[in-house]
């Protein structure tokens, strides 16, 4: 393939896929810095083989080698306890969803706040699947794509990341959703 | 349909996954059942309040520019971002004899990295007027392209790359299978110099100055015809 016509093909197939990669990478990795190097590395990966990629499911396609970067980037660092930092994460994101009304609003900053933190605790392998399909909305069999498991591991991490989540949530998941 | 077969089927209702005899099923189950009922409403609530509290992070103003791939000036940045890892271990490998020689060895392996990704140019011509206002507000100077066919050197394009820590001009020029990159930059106030060859890691290096701009000439051509485009292109006498 010729280099300006790789490169227009590659920006057409992926480009509309980079907010979910970016999305997977921030859950995953976690710090904005690290997240976009993995980024970078996946992306000079995905660009590489872009010659033997065949414009089906570029979303899944991209979100593999995302997802296979950031895991090397955790193994790298020895998956060591995962920091949460607050005012840093809430400057740089947008909630996906407000419901109006100031009487709700500090309601709803705490159960934003637990809800998040609890998805935080959650072990990567289990945070990967609910993200992949609570957030980006892939079926059971995309995400066993991304994530290289059968579908029946697919299947028990998702239902293991809801049980503890319902667990440590209590009522609040359903308040939260109610308020 | 029992609770204990009911309940492992509910997360797969709740996402659209199951077929849809089950569906009918499972529902006909929650229509009687309050415990599995409770269980199906919070594993909803759940869902729902993920998606109302969770953050989707949005791709930061800029970070598309910075991916190699996608770079607005359609040159993937793939080129200096792993290049850049080589230019680092280029560095630790090969100890920095004396000042002024990390920038060739910056240049041999920018160069090399152009052979091997295979992206060259940027600006793919081998005409002069086509290649110079290409690299208007890229590189902060005019850079001098020239075609030197009649020597044996066909002008292939230009690109923009990253040398010295700023955006160099690499002109590409071909001679049958061979690359060479004749590299363009600031000289910082150094006074002219003429062409002198400095080979570096098997690749044939020729470097000077002239008019206010650094020149290094990288490639894996012989000589003497390496030292004839060098003199050439620096104008002076073969």
């Amino acid at each position: 393939m010729k280099e300006a016509a790789k490169v227009d093909a590659f920006q057409r197939a992926l480009g509309p896929h980079l907010r979910a990669a970016w999305n997977l990478a921030r859950w995953l990795v976690r710090d904005p810095a690290d997240a976009e190097d993995v980024l970078q590395e996946a992306c000079i990966r995905a660009f590489r083989h872009f010659d033997g990629f065949r414009g089906e499911r570029a979303r899944g396609w991209l979100l593999s080698i995302v997802r296979n970067a950031c895991w090397s980037f955790l193994s790298r660092r020895g998956l060591p306890g995962e920091t949460f930092d607050e005012e840093r994460d809430s400057a740089a994101v947008v909630p996906l969803q407000l419901s109006p009304g100031p009487e709700t609003e500090l309601l709803r900053i705490d159960q934003a706040r637990r809800i998040r933190e609890e998805v935080e605790a959650l072990r990567p392998e289990f945070r990967e699947a609910f993200i992949l399909r609570e957030l980006e909305g892939l079926s059971y069999k995309e995400i066993a794509e991304v994530t290289a498991v059968p579908l029946g591991t697919v299947m028990s991490r998702l239902s293991r990341a809801r049980r503890e989540l319902q667990a440590r949530l209590g009522d609040q998941g359903r308040k939260a959703s109610v308020s | 349909m029992t609770c204990t077969e009911t309940l492992p089927l509910l997360e797969l209702e709740l996402d659209g996954e199951l077929d849809a005899r089950s569906v009918l099923e499972v529902r006909d189950h929650l229509a009687r059942c309050a415990a599995c009922g409770r269980q199906m409403a919070s594993l909803r609530a759940l869902g729902e309040a993920a998606r109302a509290h969770l953050v989707s992070f949005e791709l930061p103003s800029g970070l598309e520019r910075r991916l190699p791939g996608f770079s607005r000036s359609r040159r993937p940045r793939i080129l200096w971002a792993a290049g850049a890892l080589a230019a680092a271990a280029a560095v630790a490998i090969y100890a920095v004899p004396r000042r002024g020689d990390a920038l060739l060895d910056e240049a041999v392996a920018a160069h090399a990295r152009s052979l091997q990704l295979d992206h060259a140019i940027d600006v793919q011509s081998g005409d002069q007027h086509t290649v110079k206002p290409w690299f208007e507000g890229k590189v902060g100077f005019a850079v001098p392209v020239r075609d030197y066919a009649a020597s044996g050197f066909q002008l292939a394009g230009g690109r923009l790359d990253y040398l010295d820590g700023r955006p160099a001009a690499a002109l590409v020029y071909r001679r049958g299978k061979h690359l060479i990159n004749l590299f363009v930059l600031d000289a910082r106030g150094a006074g002219d110099a003429p062409a002198r060859r400095e080979d570096l890691r098997g690749f044939a290096c020729w470097r000077w100055t002239s008019a206010g701009l650094r020149y290094l000439l990288v490639g894996d051509v012989s000589e003497p015809e390496m030292g004839a485009l060098a003199r050439e292109a620096a104008g002076q006498r073969p």
